[in-house]
């Protein structure tokens, strides 16, 4: 027979039963969500709505435009002026980068995940090492290799520095998601008659779609949000990319161009913003280490 | 103490797009009685353990503990064990530490956890596993450790949510007495839930037979086998299938006929439930244990046969006939030779089901009890 | 895992008989063949080139090469901005790194367990971290500006913690903790993203299981799911710490390393020393010290707590 246990000793946290302990639960994370939503949706929202002022609604820290202060004439930054050539650049080179870092970290997950050859492990964690180094070391050197070949102010020489920086990552990702994938279905594809390339192209790339999309992601942060490597490799304006052309423009002494800063800041917010919204899954997948 | 489930009903979602999973459920389970919720999948049983389980609420309805009510308490505080199809063993743990889980939350002393460990690993038969973790057993052996866990707490009722379907057919035969071995020693009430109807005649006491939300029909192995209440009991419980057709009831002076397949057969029903049917369509069934092969086509139903299928000690033969597949039981050196042959039918064997409602008419073990009553 | 290729018609065309080598490792080494192409550009040579020019002094106008071997090690030790950069690394690292730590942990956990509005908050969240770190020090400067900013109000006429003339970032005891605050408003999300991962990926039925036993909100966070997560914040933890040591356009773009030194880290210092002292093969004895900082650093940490054990489910 069972013991007779009192089942009001039972209880939930700091001593409280369960259902008043459930609500509290549900209290603070509605609370937590809230208090999230709000710390970082308020600085983007500061920087909508600042953007939509006349320099001098600025000076008076409001917050909502009043309806004459009202504009959008900051927006015109981007079809004028070498910000809307900075917002090209980075959209070219992001572009650019994303492309290639597909391309090679799948060739490269791929021959990882199912050729035999030894010391992959080793191989992958040396590739995470190159991460220990800080940009700036890998500047000059850099300035002065590129120089030689002559990529530096090239959209290209810069897509190469910044697809390279992305390696580790997406390799590795393209490797962990490519061992999942049944062998199986490339054997069926083989009996089939098809060579190894045609398998790959017709059974993985279509599978990997989830991987392909984090890593495309993990690019686009990469690329998008890059200045020290633009900085470095496109010293001449008209070839720059968004983050160091925006951080001349604000430095170039007084009288910072703030509306039009702003305005173009809320123009590179926008497709992250998308982004996170629509494809919120794909970067949870692909930030699922099995193991290091 | 008993668990009584007075008309527990469980909706999800609302308005047009509300789907009731469980509908009006009655049932209750004494002390140290085994109960099997079985039916197919999707037809509520394992959201009517949930509710039982606490971790659910069921939208209608009672679910009490003895004389508590617990309908609304959350799982914590029932004092159950519910064991689970895909175990949940903490891979973190040791297979010590995972069995005496319950009890470290109840605060019982390391020393004493321990000792009920080392007990239950003794009667499970798994003392050698202790201190592996739960990675590195079989399918088998984890489900012993489950077990265990649940024993080592002593609770006041026991659940299963179809603990053995993720095991081969071996293990599962292994597996079974250690169940009730362990819920003997435990001597709480037990249900059980599985969509395997061998399992459910095997260990119950009693079967509950689940259907789309609702009970179809509730009794010990031997009763939901020789007497379903429903087409769907009859056709659910028992391996191969009850063979089932249409037909038609028959008045005459003599008595009642029930003609199907070409064929007429005499029934008594003790009740006088055949007239309201009479003249009209029902539904014959019969369980092809029941059936006999005979040479002569025209001696009983005309089959062709099709193929044969040996198990060693009987063999199942199926049969095309004009009213569709027929499978029977046959002996274990019978060969069809794919001729053609006549299938009598054993009448006092019949089963009759209402053509709508899917009801029982009369019952078929009256009948067999007049044939067979024991001598007085 | 079969280790034999099945003998089979239509595979590669070219063949390799004649060459003693394993087709399969031939193939393999192909497809890495672009990465380590790009991780020698990349990486390899330049570091290699930045060890070379530590050995060296090379004042950047007039760029001779001056062998002084060990002779810029040794400076740099002197080199009293050093320690004091190096320090501030430190600090900077740890703040930035706990912080993010406990935000970005508390943010998973309730993204994990929300149902109303998940996939919008989800979104705000993971855009933190999307955002380029020049508009989010641009937007930080711009809120903290004496003229413009929201916060600078706040921060000194509601707090009072500092004077209406005094721009938060030009004070020597506030200009670090700013520093930290407006970097982990981004990179909290980085160990969100890592974390929610794994939360997502606990089966419900060992929380049920849990509860069956009596296990309480407490119980069920501690037995179930801090087991299920430690591997991966171990791993997370590292990556920020490398990456805050090394943060380098944050910090620059805020403050330049002011005012006066007080947010100069080593990273900042390199390239003062490098682009405003003229001193490159200083500046490169220093970002070798950082890495060798950073390597010593992450063995330790691996010896000490084997993620790579831990995150294994």
């Amino acid at each position: 027979m069972s013991t007779d246990t009192d089942y009001d000793d039972i209880r939930g946290v700091f001593g409280i039963d369960f259902r008043t302990a459930d609500k509290l639960y549900q209290g603070l994370l509605l609370a937590s969500a809230a208090f999230f939503f709000v710390l970082i949706m308020f600085p983007i929202y500061w920087m909508l709505q600042s953007s939509l002022k006349t320099r001098e609604a600025r000076r008076a820290v409001t917050w909502l435009p009043s309806a004459e202060s009202l504009t959008f004439e900051h927006y015109d930054v981007l079809f004028s002026s070498d910000v809307g050539l900075y917002l090209f650049n980075s959209a070219v080179v992001t572009l650019g980068t994303i492309v290639c870092v597909v391309a090679v970290s799948l060739v490269a997950g791929y021959g990882l995940a199912r050729l035999n050859f030894g010391h992959k492990e080793n191989f992958a964690r040396f590739l995470l090492f190159g991460y220990m180094f800080s940009p700036i070391v890998l500047g000059l050197p850099l300035y002065l290799i590129w120089q030689e070949i002559g990529l530096l102010n090239t959209r290209v020489g810069l897509i190469i520095a910044l697809t390279a920086i992305s390696m580790p990552f997406s390799v590795w990702l393209m490797w962990k998601y490519i061992q999942t994938i049944p062998e199986a279905m490339e054997e069926s594809a083989w009996v089939a008659g098809a060579s190894r390339w045609q398998a790959f192209r017709d059974v993985i790339i279509p599978q990997t779609q989830p991987a392909i999309i984090a890593a495309a992601l993990f690019a686009f942060a990469l690329a998008w949000n890059d200045f020290t490597f633009a900085q470095i490799l496109l010293p001449r304006n008209e070839a720059t990319t968004f983050a160091p052309g925006i951080f001349r423009l604000i430095n170039q002494g007084y009288g910072a161009p703030w509306g039009d800063a702003l305005a173009a800041s809320m123009l590179t917010t926008v497709p992250p913003l998308l982004f996170a919204y629509f494809l919120q899954s794909y970067l949870l997948k692909g930030f699922q280490i099995r193991s290091l | 103490m008993t668990v009584t489930l007075d008309n527990v009903t469980r909706v999800f979602g609302d308005g047009s797009d509300a789907v009731v999973a469980v509908d009006g459920i009655d049932l209750t389970i004494d002390d140290g009685e085994f109960v099997t919720l079985v039916g197919p999948s999707g037809c509520g049983k394992t959201t009517t353990l949930r509710c039982v389980s606490g971790l659910d609420t069921p939208s209608d309805g009672t679910i009490t503990f003895g004389d508590r009510d617990v309908t609304d308490l959350p799982a914590q505080q029932r004092d159950i064990a519910l064991l689970f199809q895909d175990i949940a063993l903490y891979p973190h743990m040791s297979v010590r530490d995972n069995m005496a889980y319950g009890l470290k939350i109840a605060g019982v002393p390391k020393k004493e956890r321990y000792e009920k460990v080392a007990d239950a690993a003794e009667l499970l038969q798994i003392t050698e596993q202790l201190d592996k973790s739960p990675a590195s057993l079989s399918g088998g052996q984890q489900q012993r450790v489950a077990l265990g866990r649940s024993l080592v707490r002593d609770p006041t009722v026991f659940l299963f949510d179809e603990p053995m379907s993720d095991l081969d057919a071996k293990l599962k035969r292994e597996l079974r007495p250690v169940v009730e071995q362990v819920t003997e020693e435990i001597g709480c009430p037990v249900l059980y839930v599985t969509h395997d109807q061998e399992e459910a005649m095997t260990l119950s006491d009693r079967v509950a037979v689940m259907n789309d939300g609702e009970l179809e029909q509730v009794g010990t192995p031997k009763e939901v086998y020789d007497n379903p209440h429903t087409e769907f009991v009859a056709s659910f419980i028992g391996q191969p299938t009850t063979q089932l057709f249409d037909g038609e009831l028959r008045e005459s002076d003599d008595g009642f006929t029930v003609a199907f397949a070409g064929e007429e057969y005499r029934v008594e029903r003790p009740d006088d439930d055949l007239g309201a049917h009479a003249g009209g369509p029902i539904r014959v069934g019969i369980r092809p244990q029941y059936i006999d092969v005979v040479d002569d086509p025209s001696d009983g139903v005309a089959a062709t046969h099709l193929l044969d299928e040996p198990l060693g000690d009987e063999t199942h033969s199926f049969f095309e006939t004009d009213v569709g597949e027929v499978t029977v039981v046959t002996h274990a050196d019978f060969v069809g030779a794919k001729d053609e042959y006549g299938l009598v039918v054993d009448p006092d064997q019949l089963m009759l089901f209402d053509s709508q409602t899917g009801e029982q008419i009369g019952t078929s073990t009256a009948v067999r009890e007049k044939k067979y009553a024991p001598s007085a | 895992m079969a280790g034999k290729t099945v003998e089979r018609e239509g595979t590669p065309r070219f063949s390799l008989d004649r060459i003693p080598v394993d087709t399969e490792t031939l193939l393999g080494i192909g497809t890495i063949i672009p990465v380590i192409l790009l991780y020698l550009i990349i990486s390899i040579i330049p570091v290699g080139f930045a060890v070379w020019a530590s050995l060296h002094e090379i004042p950047l106008l007039n760029p001779e090469w001056t062998w002084t071997g060990a002779g810029n090690y040794a400076e740099v030790f002197r080199v009293e901005r050093f320690w004091g950069a190096l320090g501030r690394g430190v600090v900077f690292m740890i703040g930035s790194t706990l912080l993010q730590l406990v935000v970005g942990l508390w943010m998973a956990l309730t993204l994990n367990r929300i149902t109303r509005g998940q996939r919008i908050i989800t979104a705000v969240v993971f855009t933190a971290y999307l955002i380029p770190t020049v508009v989010v020090s641009l937007l930080a400067l711009f809120m903290f500006d004496t003229f413009y900013g929201v916060f600078h109000v706040m921060g000194s006429e509601w707090l009072s913690i500092w004077g209406t003339q005094e721009f938060a970032l030009g004070q020597t005891d506030l200009a670090m903790p700013i520093l930290i605050i407006v970097g982990s408003w981004k990179f909290s999300v980085f160990i969100t993203i890592f974390t929610l991962a794994q939360l997502r990926s606990i089966p419900q039925r060992f929380y049920e299981a849990a509860k069956v036993c009596g296990a309480n909100k407490w119980d069920m966070f501690r037995d179930v799911t801090l087991p299920r997560i430690q591997g991966v914040i171990l791993v997370a933890v590292l990556l920020r710490s490398i990456f805050m040591f090394n943060k380098f356009d944050l910090i620059w773009i805020l403050t330049q390393g002011g005012p006066g030194y007080a947010t100069t880290t080593l990273p900042v210092l390199a390239y003062r020393e490098a682009f405003e002292a003229s001193n490159y093969g200083l500046a490169n004895a220093m970002a070798v010290v950082m890495f060798l900082f950073l390597a010593a650093g992450g063995i330790a940490y691996f010896k000490a707590f084997n993620p790579s054990d831990e995150v294994e489910t």
